[in-house]
């Protein structure tokens, strides 16, 4: 079956749908809730003063995980002299830094020198963090990763859709990419050894590590075994346990005798989660999306229903109108009637009035003649 | 718009900014051609007068002290500098600061003046007149190599043993009449007495300068940097007639120069009736029942008074006086403050004088440098130490360190410590001391094991063989250096438990396995301890980064573990 990009894109709508609503209470990335690693998970404790540079952690990882042979074989320690980050054949890297903590030795004291940096080198195991909330499952919209609960990030390729947002959204700059795959390219992190896990061994550089630099066990139990140590020595060690709430906090946690910010890492990340820096915008979301179409139909249909009201009344007003010219036409008509009638009236009473005078001046005319008449005839 | 105007233009433009520019970089241009000048000098100065209230003031003049002198024909510092009593005052041409008017007006007529003297005599010469900014500015800056001088151990030696300098007080007249030799302490040492307003020689009494000369003046004493070049470049220069030590600002503040200055190997104590071997007392010297010698006739304390402070202290520590000023560089070192005993400040409960540490305080804050405590383990970072130390985990005091009775074993009440003298009181200390170190334990060579066999991870390497009896060879040829290690370590038991660690101390401790097994997911234990793995690196390589025995490179895994032969 060939997946097309609209076919695809087709179905994550259903999907996100479906697993929002099955899923719920798994989702942390857009909750306000603080999550503190699911109890019981594991993690790893590097101590950096423990470190001698080895490189036998890289070998095991390459074992572990079948990857190719590298360029350079493991026990030439000349690469160590780049700074290195992972890359898709090699899941963890050991880098070099040097040692600038600063300790008045008694030596110093002899020499008459009141501090004096120590020049020994720090090594530094680079490797997938294990976030207890991790900015790369949160970027991930397929959710190709997902925090086990062993404490393990893990990546499923069947779902990954090669989008690469984990690797912008990696805090570490640590998951990488098959770019040399050209047909079927994994992006590529540390697994915790999760079969290895699983089967009830430790992880490969875990195992192999000559100067049990890494420590593996329960989280919790390692804050408690980092706390002890740098309460037994504590000018040996900085009083930081980096991972312990770095990004919400991280499954791998560290142990430095300088600022961490000396042997390459971040000390700028802050101690929120990846995921609660976008919770507050993505949890908007569904409101946005919910809500505003309620919104905008109300206010469509509030305006419509003012237009409407707007029309009627107009038309009862015109009506009223109407009628009332009506009423005063019919009114002024009547008055008109009546002032027609009267006028007639009176015409009429006038003509009769003049008729009648008429009348009588004839009459009387007719008398007068008479008079004469028979004046003239009585003469 | 045509194209030679335009080009015309474009030219003119171009010729401004390159003029602009040139304007603006003037002085960078200046100071590159002083650029052999601003390299590690130690004799830089900013000479900075007051400010006049109100009045806009240019920045202070960045003044190489050294460079004039150079120019000066045999150090006459009289070019620069007016003697009062036969003695430079080394302020610029004055004797006394005076309003920031006239002292400015000194420094411009006198510095211009020269500047022009040399100029016309055909050398280079400094800026005149109208060039002020050749001087006051803020731009030129320089590699500083100033460094304080330690006036160390080394050093006060020489100039006690220095034939020249002598006493110029009736001491030393009289002792001169006697035909004896007296010290020429007083040719430095003062106190100050408040009643006459006067200094005077305070013979026994003598006090590290520092006590009186802070860093900036207080109440009388002048800063310690005024009379340090008051007093030790007027006596190298007056006194001594330029025969004695530096004059220049470079001889003693340049830091390569000081790396030159001679170090005595033998040096002379100092002499000043601190005793040799001493015990240290927990109780407060009015309650001192020491002081009861002293005082027996008047208000002696009775016995069973003497008897309740001795049962609610601490018994006493011997101290080694002389073995400490054998390891330190001054009596600043712990005598912070004043020469006096301890206890005079840091009082039992605790006292304003002494900053409110209390006496129990003083001996043991492990962050002090000035504390037994802190000191001893400062001394623990020494290579030589920190293989073994610096993998224990730091204990503070209260952290049960079980270990009092290595320094307090002087059972007060048993020799009857409040009867004695100083000398009783050092015969005593002695005598405990010898005690103590008779009963240090030696090991038997045979009961040393010659090579462990270490075997488990024979599945991928060949067995490691670890050379025991070397290494410890190696530790005590180490131990046998320090005097503090001998004391300290009580016997060579002691010296397993560096790696046989959390065993008691005994000639047959246990294996690593006893405590330390394979490392599996759920096999952390919540004591920290690691795994056998992780013990015996841990163990081994931070031992041989601790105490740079670099014969083996950590990373290199063959050189203690054989390849496995197939």
């Amino acid at each position: 079956m060939t997946i097309t990009r609209r076919k695809f894109l087709g179905w994550i709508g259903g999907a996100a749908a479906g697993s929002t609503a099955l899923t719920g209470t798994l989702a942390h990335g857009a909750s306000n809730k603080e999550f503190k690693g699911y109890p019981g998970s594991f993690g790893v404790l590097h101590d950096i003063t423990r470190c001698i540079g080895c490189r036998k952690c890289e070998q095991a990882c390459n074992e572990v995980n079948a990857m190719p042979a590298p360029a350079q074989k493991f026990d030439d320690l000349s690469v160590l002299e780049k700074d290195r980050r992972t890359t898709a054949s090699a899941h963890t890297v050991v880098n070099r830094f040097a040692n600038t903590m600063k300790k008045t030795s008694g030596d110093d004291k002899k020499t008459e020198n009141t501090a004096t940096v120590n020049t020994s080198s720090l090594y530094v195991k680079k490797q997938c963090n294990h976030c207890l909330e991790p900015a790369c499952a949160s970027a991930c919209f397929v959710k190709a990763f997902k925090k086990d609960k062993t404490g393990a990030v893990t990546y499923d390729e069947s779902l990954c859709v090669g989008c690469r947002y984990c690797m912008v959204a990696c805090p570490f700059n640590i998951p990488t990419y098959e770019y040399n795959e050209p047909l079927t390219p994994r992006v590529m992190k540390c697994t915790m050894c999760l079969p290895r896990i699983q089967d009830g061994k430790l992880p490969g550089c875990v195992e192999i590590c000559p100067r049990e630099a890494l420590m593996f066990g329960e989280r919790t139990e390692l804050i408690r075994q980092a706390r002890m140590r740098i309460q037994k020595h504590p000018d040996q060690y900085v009083d930081h346990i980096y991972g312990e709430h770095e990004m919400g906090g991280t499954s791998w946690l560290y142990l430095s005798p300088v600022p961490f910010n000396e042997v390459g890492m971040r000390e700028d990340l802050g101690t929120n989660s990846g995921p609660e820096l976008t919770a507050g915008a993505l949890s908007a979301v569904p409101i946005v999306v919910g809500l505003w179409p309620v919104l905008l139909t109300g206010v469509y249909a509030i305006s419509k229903r003012k237009d409407k009201i707007a029309h009627e009344e107009q038309a009862e007003a015109v009506a009223r109108t109407q009628d009332a010219a009506d009423e005063l036409m019919a009114k002024k008509l009547a008055e008109l009637k009546k002032k027609m009638v009267k006028e007639k009236e009176t015409a009429i009473k006038t003509e009769v009035k003049k008729a009648l005078d008429e009348a009588a001046r004839i009459a009387k005319t007719a008398e007068a003649t008479k008079v004469a008449g028979t004046a003239e005839e009585e003469k | 718009m045509s194209k030679k105007t335009l080009s015309l233009r474009l030219m003119c433009l171009y010729c401004t900014t390159l003029l602009v520019f040139l304007f603006l970089e003037q002085t960078n241009l200046y100071a590159k051609a002083g650029a052999e000048l601003q390299k590690g000098r130690s004799d830089g100065i900013v000479i900075d007068l007051a400010a006049i209230p109100g009045g806009e003031q240019m920045p202070g003049v960045k003044f190489f002290h050294d460079l004039h002198t150079e120019q000066v024909k045999e150090n006459d510092c009289s070019v620069c500098h007016l003697k009062e009593n036969g003695r430079f005052v080394f302020r610029f041409k004055r004797l006394k600061d005076t309003t920031t008017k006239t002292d400015m007006a000194i420094y411009h007529d006198n510095c211009v003046a020269c500047h022009a003297d040399a100029k016309a005599s055909g050398k280079k010469g400094g800026p005149l007149k109208a060039q002020c900014r050749d001087c006051h500015n803020t731009k030129s800056t320089f590699e500083s190599t100033w460094n304080q001088i330690d006036f160390d151990k080394s050093l006060h030696n020489r100039h006690e043993k220095a034939k020249n300098i002598v006493s110029k007080t009736k001491i030393q007249e009289a002792a001169n009449a006697a035909g004896e030799k007296e010290p020429n302490c007083s040719a430095c040492h003062h106190s100050y007495d408040e009643k006459t307003q006067k200094i005077f020689y305070n013979k026994g009494k003598e006090d590290s300068c520092f006590y009186c000369h802070k860093d900036v003046k207080v109440d009388k004493a002048d800063s310690m940097r005024t009379v340090s070049h008051n007093g030790c470049v007027n006596c190298h220069l007056v006194e001594m007639k330029n025969f004695a030590g530096p004059i220049n600002c470079k001889g003693c503040h340049d830091v390569e120069q000081q790396k030159k200055i001679e170090k005595l190997q033998d040096i002379t104590r100092l002499k000043r009736g601190q005793p040799d071997m001493t015990i240290m007392t927990g109780w407060d010297k009015a309650v001192a029942p020491s002081n009861a010698v002293a005082t027996l006739a008047k208000d002696t304390p009775k016995p069973e008074e003497l008897d309740k402070v001795l049962k609610t202290h601490m018994n006493p520590v011997t101290f080694n006086h002389k073995n400490h000023e054998k390891t330190s560089n001054n009596c600043r070192t712990c005598h912070h403050e004043s020469l006096n005993n301890c206890k005079e400040c840091h009082t039992v409960t605790g006292s304003d004088k002494g900053a409110f540490v209390k006496l129990e305080k003083s001996m043991h804050d492990a962050k002090s440098e000035k504390s037994c405590i802190g000191c001893h383990n400062d001394n623990k970072n020494i290579s030589d130490c920190a293989g073994c130390h610096d993998q224990m985990p730091a204990k503070s005091f209260a952290d049960g360190d079980k270990n009092c009775s290595t320094c307090h074993i002087v059972d007060a009440g048993a020799v009857n410590l409040t009867a004695m003298d100083k000398s009783a009181m050092q015969n005593t200390a002695n005598k405990i001391a010898e005690e103590r170190n008779a009963v240090f334990k030696k090991v038997a060579n045979d009961k040393i094991p010659e090579k462990v066999i270490i075997g488990y991870i024979i599945d991928k390497y060949e067995a490691s063989e670890f050379p025991h009896a070397k290494v410890i060879a190696a530790i005590k040829k180490r131990i046998e250096k320090n005097s503090m290690a001998q004391t300290f370590h009580g016997d060579e038991t002691t010296m397993c438990m560096g790696c046989h660690h959390n065993s008691p101390a005994t000639e047959k401790p246990q294996k690593c396995t006893s405590c330390h097994g394979k490392t599996g997911i759920k096999s952390n234990d919540s004591d920290g301890r690691p795994g056998l793995k992780g013990a015996y690196h841990g163990q081994c390589i931070t031992c041989h980064q601790k105490m740079k025995v670099e014969t083996v490179a950590a990373t290199d895994c063959n050189k203690c573990h054989k390849e496995k032969k197939q």
